[in-house]
């Protein structure tokens, strides 16, 4: 690591620290994991909290994470490209009712409706969010007719189909669409949740 | 901004559309360049009997194929030469083509 890189993170850290995030590391993979209050009370079983994603040969997607949330302080991203890992936003499970054969634009609009609902119960959620995710507050309040949004809450994350049945992931847009290690996490052997259970 | 027209057009600008967009598609039975494709602010269309269904699409009996941000991650995993595989691949697998 170069001495820019060096200084890079240690400003990062610093804007962090100051809205109330912690440094989390893990197996020399970094992430900046914010304080919250806890685990959320969604209506549809909404999570506040990060998972960090460890892959292991036989372990692809185990939890091996601690609470909080997201990844990125300013607009730095700390976590390595090539690193196996990625990190949780948010996450919800899904009622039964809602998979397989339902379209993934419904799935959009009940994560959204689960994360609006946590947002309007814990503003300091709301908050640290806002500061990192600009626009996601707005971006998952229901619309002119009462509908909740079909796509993710910004553009800079998405709804990550988990393997685990019913569970959708709110991730950075760039740890979703990075290459290399991390996409057998995301993804192992090649597909994705949706593709598993969110299909008959 | 909404289009209507061939695929491999679609891929050609997607990179000018808005990321909230969805793209629909004629049914197909294998993704082709040629495939007719749509873009729809879905949260703003009007919408068919069925409450959930934009019209325009339903008049066309077209279907949903990829939402915009994620044809646009796709476009960035691959190369021109294989972006109509690696959309399909994406659609039927949840995953990005290596």
């Amino acid at each position: 690591m170069s001495v820019d890189d060096e200084s890079s993170i240690r400003d990062d850290l610093t804007v962090a620290k100051e809205n109330n995030f912690d440094e989390q590391r893990v197996e020399g993979a970094k992430f900046l994991i914010a304080v919250t209050t806890g685990i959320g009370g969604g209506i549809l079983g909404g999570k506040i909290g990060n998972k960090v994603f460890d892959k292991k040969d036989e372990d692809v997607g185990k939890s091996n994470g601690s609470e909080g949330n997201a990844t990125k302080a300013s607009e730095l991203t700390v976590r390595p490209a090539d690193s196996p890992y990625y990190s949780t936003v948010y996450e919800i499970k899904l009622p039964p009712n809602t998979y397989p054969n339902v379209s993934r634009q419904r799935h959009n609009q009940l994560a959204n409706e689960s994360l609006h609902k946590q947002f309007e119960s814990d503003s300091t959620f709301a908050a640290k969010m806002e500061v990192q995710y600009p626009g996601i507050v707005d971006g998952v309040k229901p619309g002119a007719r009462g509908a909740y949004s079909r796509t993710a809450p910004t553009k800079d994350v998405t709804w990550h189909h988990a393997p685990e049945k019913g569970q959708l992931e709110l991730l950075p847009i760039d740890h979703h669409t990075s290459s290399g290690a991390v996409q057998n996490t995301l993804h192992p052997e090649g597909k994705g949740g949706y593709s598993d259970w969110g299909k008959e | 901004m909404n289009f209507k027209g061939k695929l491999i057009d679609l891929i050609t600008e997607a990179d000018s559309f808005e990321w909230n967009l969805w793209i629909y598609s004629e049914p197909y039975s294998s993704l082709a360049p040629e495939t007719q494709c749509m873009t729809i602010n879905v949260d703003n269309a009007e919408l068919a009997a069925d409450g959930f269904t934009p019209l325009e699409v339903q008049e066309c009996g077209f279907e949903e194929l990829i939402s915009m941000q994620d044809l646009q991650a796709v476009l960035k995993n691959t190369n021109s030469q294989m972006a109509v595989k690696a959309i399909d691949y994406y659609v039927k697998n949840d995953a990005y083509l290596n």
